[in-house]
Protein backbone atom coordinates (compact mmCIF):
# COMPACT_ATOMS: atom_id res chain seq x y z
CA UNK A 1 0.00 0.00 0.00
CA UNK A 2 1.51 3.32 -1.03
CA UNK A 3 1.93 6.02 1.58
CA UNK A 4 -0.78 8.19 0.03
CA UNK A 5 -3.33 5.43 0.52
CA UNK A 6 -2.10 4.77 4.06
CA UNK A 7 -2.39 8.45 4.96
CA UNK A 8 -5.88 8.67 3.48
CA UNK A 9 -7.02 5.58 5.40
CA UNK A 10 -5.72 7.01 8.69
CA UNK A 11 -7.54 10.26 8.08
CA UNK A 12 -10.72 8.47 7.02
CA UNK A 13 -10.62 6.50 10.28
CA UNK A 14 -10.63 9.88 12.01
CA UNK A 15 -13.73 10.82 9.94
CA UNK A 16 -11.81 13.44 7.98
CA UNK A 17 -14.11 14.66 5.18
CA UNK A 18 -11.24 16.11 3.20
CA UNK A 19 -9.68 12.65 3.02
CA UNK A 20 -12.89 11.33 1.46
CA UNK A 21 -12.63 14.05 -1.17
CA UNK A 22 -9.06 13.04 -1.92
CA UNK A 23 -10.03 9.40 -2.15
CA UNK A 24 -12.62 10.29 -4.76
CA UNK A 25 -10.10 12.38 -6.68
CA UNK A 26 -7.88 9.31 -6.91
CA UNK A 27 -10.34 6.56 -7.74
CA UNK A 28 -13.87 7.80 -8.39
CA UNK A 29 -13.67 8.11 -12.18
CA UNK A 30 -12.21 4.63 -12.49
CA UNK A 31 -14.94 3.19 -10.27
CA UNK A 32 -17.61 5.12 -12.19
CA UNK A 33 -16.35 3.81 -15.54
CA UNK A 34 -16.16 0.26 -14.23
CA UNK A 35 -19.73 0.51 -12.90
CA UNK A 36 -20.88 1.76 -16.30
CA UNK A 37 -19.09 -1.12 -18.04
CA UNK A 38 -20.80 -3.58 -15.77
CA UNK A 39 -24.31 -2.12 -15.71
CA UNK A 40 -24.48 -0.41 -19.14
CA UNK A 41 -26.70 2.19 -17.43
CA UNK A 42 -25.14 5.58 -16.85
CA UNK A 43 -27.56 6.65 -14.09
CA UNK A 44 -27.19 3.37 -12.25
CA UNK A 45 -23.41 3.65 -12.58
CA UNK A 46 -23.61 7.17 -11.12
CA UNK A 47 -25.59 5.90 -8.11
CA UNK A 48 -23.33 2.92 -7.60
CA UNK A 49 -20.09 4.89 -7.78
CA UNK A 50 -21.34 7.44 -5.26
CA UNK A 51 -22.67 4.73 -2.97
CA UNK A 52 -19.30 2.94 -3.15
CA UNK A 53 -17.55 5.88 -1.55
CA UNK A 54 -20.24 6.36 1.07
CA UNK A 55 -19.92 2.71 2.04
CA UNK A 56 -16.13 2.98 2.10
CA UNK A 57 -16.33 6.04 4.37
CA UNK A 58 -18.74 4.39 6.80
CA UNK A 59 -16.96 1.05 6.87
CA UNK A 60 -13.35 2.19 6.69
CA UNK A 61 -12.59 0.40 9.95
CA UNK A 62 -13.32 -2.89 8.18
CA UNK A 63 -10.47 -2.21 5.77
CA UNK A 64 -7.60 -3.66 7.71
CA UNK A 65 -4.88 -2.71 5.29
CA UNK A 66 -4.77 -6.08 3.56
CA UNK A 67 -4.42 -5.54 -0.15
CA UNK A 68 -4.67 -2.29 -2.06
CA UNK A 69 -7.20 0.32 -1.12
CA UNK A 70 -8.38 0.46 -4.72
CA UNK A 71 -9.03 -3.31 -4.72
CA UNK A 72 -11.25 -2.84 -1.69
CA UNK A 73 -13.17 -0.08 -3.47
CA UNK A 74 -13.52 -2.28 -6.57
CA UNK A 75 -14.91 -5.06 -4.38
CA UNK A 76 -17.51 -2.74 -2.87
CA UNK A 77 -18.48 -1.45 -6.32
CA UNK A 78 -18.74 -4.95 -7.81
CA UNK A 79 -20.98 -6.08 -4.95
CA UNK A 80 -23.17 -3.00 -5.45
CA UNK A 81 -23.39 -3.69 -9.18
CA UNK A 82 -24.38 -7.31 -8.59
CA UNK A 83 -26.99 -6.32 -6.05
CA UNK A 84 -28.55 -3.64 -8.29
CA UNK A 85 -28.43 -5.83 -11.40
CA UNK A 86 -30.29 -8.60 -9.58
CA UNK A 87 -33.05 -6.15 -8.72
CA UNK A 88 -33.30 -4.72 -12.19
CA UNK A 89 -32.84 -7.91 -14.19
CA UNK A 90 -36.52 -8.54 -14.74
CA UNK A 91 -37.24 -4.93 -15.57
CA UNK A 92 -34.39 -4.84 -18.09
CA UNK A 93 -35.51 -8.10 -19.67
CA UNK A 94 -38.95 -6.71 -20.36
CA UNK A 95 -37.65 -3.37 -21.63
CA UNK A 96 -35.11 -5.07 -23.87
CA UNK A 97 -37.78 -7.21 -25.46
CA UNK A 98 -39.88 -4.14 -26.12
CA UNK A 99 -36.92 -2.31 -27.68
CA UNK A 100 -36.07 -5.25 -29.93
CA UNK A 101 -39.63 -5.44 -31.22
CA UNK A 102 -39.79 -1.76 -32.04
CA UNK A 103 -36.43 -1.78 -33.85
CA UNK A 104 -37.03 -5.00 -35.79
CA UNK A 105 -37.50 -3.60 -39.26
CA UNK A 106 -35.85 -0.23 -38.97
CA UNK A 107 -32.17 -0.86 -38.35
CA UNK A 108 -29.33 -2.24 -40.41
CA UNK A 109 -28.62 -5.95 -40.51
CA UNK A 110 -26.51 -7.65 -37.82
CA UNK A 111 -23.24 -7.40 -39.71
CA UNK A 112 -23.58 -3.69 -40.28
CA UNK A 113 -24.59 -3.20 -36.66
CA UNK A 114 -21.46 -4.93 -35.47
CA UNK A 115 -19.25 -2.87 -37.75
CA UNK A 116 -20.60 0.32 -36.19
CA UNK A 117 -20.39 -0.89 -32.61
CA UNK A 118 -17.74 0.46 -30.30
CA UNK A 119 -15.86 -1.95 -28.07
CA UNK A 120 -17.92 -0.57 -25.21
CA UNK A 121 -21.14 -1.66 -26.91
CA UNK A 122 -19.64 -5.07 -27.61
CA UNK A 123 -18.83 -5.51 -23.91
CA UNK A 124 -22.33 -4.36 -22.98
CA UNK A 125 -23.79 -6.98 -25.29
CA UNK A 126 -22.27 -9.80 -23.22
CA UNK A 127 -24.39 -11.49 -20.55
CA UNK A 128 -23.65 -9.99 -17.13
CA UNK A 129 -21.73 -12.94 -15.70
CA UNK A 130 -19.29 -12.88 -18.62
CA UNK A 131 -19.12 -9.10 -18.74
CA UNK A 132 -18.09 -9.10 -15.10
CA UNK A 133 -15.04 -11.32 -15.55
CA UNK A 134 -14.00 -9.53 -18.75
CA UNK A 135 -14.18 -6.13 -17.05
CA UNK A 136 -12.39 -7.26 -13.90
CA UNK A 137 -9.67 -9.09 -15.80
CA UNK A 138 -8.99 -6.83 -18.76
CA UNK A 139 -10.10 -3.45 -17.46
CA UNK A 140 -9.17 -3.67 -13.79
CA UNK A 141 -6.25 -6.05 -14.34
CA UNK A 142 -7.27 -8.57 -11.69
CA UNK A 143 -5.75 -12.05 -11.80
CA UNK A 144 -7.83 -15.24 -11.66
CA UNK A 145 -6.93 -15.62 -7.97
CA UNK A 146 -7.90 -12.05 -7.16
CA UNK A 147 -11.20 -12.41 -9.00
CA UNK A 148 -11.86 -15.66 -7.19
CA UNK A 149 -11.47 -13.86 -3.84
CA UNK A 150 -13.45 -10.82 -4.91
CA UNK A 151 -16.38 -12.73 -6.35
CA UNK A 152 -16.17 -15.54 -3.79
CA UNK A 153 -16.14 -18.18 -6.50
CA UNK A 154 -13.74 -21.04 -7.13
CA UNK A 155 -10.81 -20.38 -9.42
CA UNK A 156 -12.00 -23.11 -11.75
CA UNK A 157 -15.35 -21.38 -12.12
CA UNK A 158 -13.66 -18.05 -12.86
CA UNK A 159 -11.36 -19.65 -15.46
CA UNK A 160 -14.29 -21.34 -17.11
CA UNK A 161 -16.32 -18.12 -17.22
CA UNK A 162 -13.38 -16.16 -18.56
CA UNK A 163 -12.75 -18.73 -21.26
CA UNK A 164 -16.39 -18.64 -22.32
CA UNK A 165 -16.43 -14.85 -22.18
CA UNK A 166 -13.35 -14.67 -24.43
CA UNK A 167 -15.01 -17.00 -26.93
CA UNK A 168 -18.13 -14.88 -27.02
CA UNK A 169 -16.12 -11.70 -27.31
CA UNK A 170 -13.93 -13.19 -30.01
CA UNK A 171 -16.98 -14.27 -31.96
CA UNK A 172 -18.55 -10.83 -31.77
CA UNK A 173 -15.31 -9.01 -32.58
CA UNK A 174 -14.49 -11.23 -35.55
CA UNK A 175 -18.00 -10.93 -36.94
CA UNK A 176 -17.73 -7.19 -36.58
CA UNK A 177 -14.51 -7.09 -38.51
CA UNK A 178 -12.40 -6.02 -35.54
CA UNK A 179 -8.66 -6.51 -35.82
CA UNK A 180 -5.49 -5.16 -34.24
CA UNK A 181 -5.23 -2.22 -36.59
CA UNK A 182 -8.57 -0.82 -35.47
CA UNK B 1 -5.40 -14.69 -38.62
CA UNK B 2 -4.36 -16.43 -35.36
CA UNK B 3 -6.83 -18.52 -33.43
CA UNK B 4 -7.02 -16.02 -30.58
CA UNK B 5 -8.18 -12.45 -30.67
CA UNK B 6 -5.45 -10.18 -29.35
CA UNK B 7 -6.90 -8.24 -26.40
CA UNK B 8 -3.64 -6.47 -25.58
CA UNK B 9 -5.08 -3.04 -26.30
CA UNK B 10 -8.45 -3.90 -24.85
CA UNK B 11 -8.20 -1.54 -21.92
CA UNK B 12 -6.81 1.30 -24.01
CA UNK B 13 -9.66 1.00 -26.50
CA UNK B 14 -12.22 0.88 -23.70
CA UNK B 15 -10.67 3.96 -22.07
CA UNK B 16 -11.05 5.71 -25.39
CA UNK B 17 -14.74 4.78 -25.50
CA UNK B 18 -15.18 5.84 -21.88
CA UNK B 19 -13.31 9.13 -21.97
CA UNK B 20 -16.49 11.17 -21.62
CA UNK B 21 -17.38 9.32 -18.39
CA UNK B 22 -15.95 11.41 -15.54
CA UNK B 23 -16.89 11.56 -11.86
CA UNK B 24 -18.04 15.16 -11.69
CA UNK B 25 -17.55 17.81 -9.03
CA UNK B 26 -21.29 17.73 -8.36
CA UNK B 27 -21.21 13.96 -7.76
CA UNK B 28 -18.31 14.47 -5.35
CA UNK B 29 -20.21 17.19 -3.48
CA UNK B 30 -23.24 14.91 -3.19
CA UNK B 31 -21.15 12.19 -1.58
CA UNK B 32 -19.54 14.63 0.85
CA UNK B 33 -22.94 15.99 1.84
CA UNK B 34 -24.31 12.50 2.51
CA UNK B 35 -21.20 11.35 4.35
CA UNK B 36 -22.37 12.45 7.76
CA UNK B 37 -23.13 9.19 9.47
CA UNK B 38 -25.89 8.95 12.04
CA UNK B 39 -25.08 7.47 15.40
CA UNK B 40 -26.55 4.14 14.26
CA UNK B 41 -24.37 3.92 11.20
CA UNK B 42 -21.08 4.86 12.75
CA UNK B 43 -18.70 2.21 13.78
CA UNK B 44 -17.14 2.71 17.17
CA UNK B 45 -14.25 0.84 18.72
CA UNK B 46 -14.59 0.00 22.41
CA UNK B 47 -11.33 -0.72 24.23
CA UNK B 48 -11.43 -4.20 25.76
CA UNK B 49 -10.24 -3.25 29.29
CA UNK B 50 -12.99 -0.67 29.64
CA UNK B 51 -15.63 -3.12 28.39
CA UNK B 52 -14.36 -5.77 30.81
CA UNK B 53 -14.46 -3.30 33.72
CA UNK B 54 -18.03 -2.26 32.93
CA UNK B 55 -19.14 -5.89 32.71
CA UNK B 56 -17.45 -6.74 36.03
CA UNK B 57 -19.06 -3.70 37.60
CA UNK B 58 -22.51 -4.86 36.53
CA UNK B 59 -21.83 -8.39 37.76
CA UNK B 60 -20.57 -7.04 41.09
CA UNK B 61 -23.61 -4.82 41.43
CA UNK B 62 -25.87 -7.75 40.70
CA UNK B 63 -24.19 -9.93 43.32
CA UNK B 64 -24.36 -7.11 45.88
CA UNK B 65 -28.07 -6.51 45.32
CA UNK B 66 -28.80 -10.23 45.42
CA UNK B 67 -26.86 -10.63 48.70
CA UNK B 68 -28.60 -7.67 50.30
CA UNK B 69 -31.99 -9.05 49.24
CA UNK B 70 -31.24 -12.46 50.72
CA UNK B 71 -30.05 -10.94 54.01
CA UNK B 72 -33.19 -8.83 54.24
CA UNK B 73 -35.34 -11.90 53.54
CA UNK B 74 -33.61 -14.00 56.21
CA UNK B 75 -33.86 -11.24 58.80
CA UNK B 76 -37.55 -10.76 58.04
CA UNK B 77 -38.29 -14.48 58.21
CA UNK B 78 -36.06 -15.30 61.16
CA UNK B 79 -35.70 -12.30 63.50
CA UNK B 80 -32.23 -11.95 65.08
CA UNK B 81 -33.22 -12.83 68.60
CA UNK B 82 -34.57 -16.20 67.56
CA UNK B 83 -31.58 -17.36 65.52
CA UNK B 84 -30.55 -19.61 68.41
CA UNK B 85 -30.11 -23.16 67.24
CA UNK B 86 -31.35 -26.06 69.33
CA UNK B 87 -29.98 -29.52 68.75
CA UNK B 88 -32.28 -32.41 69.66
CA UNK B 89 -32.17 -36.13 68.98
CA UNK B 90 -34.62 -35.59 66.12
CA UNK B 91 -32.54 -32.91 64.44
CA UNK B 92 -31.37 -29.29 64.41
CA UNK B 93 -33.98 -26.50 64.78
CA UNK B 94 -34.27 -22.73 65.22
CA UNK B 95 -35.70 -21.90 68.64
CA UNK B 96 -38.43 -19.78 67.06
CA UNK B 97 -39.66 -22.66 64.87
CA UNK B 98 -39.96 -24.93 67.92
CA UNK B 99 -41.87 -22.28 69.87
CA UNK B 100 -44.33 -21.89 66.95
CA UNK B 101 -44.96 -25.61 66.73
CA UNK B 102 -45.74 -25.77 70.47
Amino acid sequence: MVSTDQEIVQRLCAQDHAALGELMDLYATDIYRMAYLLTSDIHLAEDISQETFLIAYRKILQYKGKGKLKSWLVKIAVNECRSRMRKFSWKQLILKEMEEESYENTVAGPEEQLMNQSLLEVVHSLPYKYREVIVLHYYQGLSILEMSKQLKEKEGTIKSKLSRARSLLKGILLEGGWNDER
Amino acid sequence: MSGRVDLQHFREQLEQDLKSIEFSVEMKRRVLRKAKPSIWEREIVLPLPIVAMVILLFIGLGVFIQTEYRNDYIEATYPQESQEIIVLDSGVFFENSLRKER
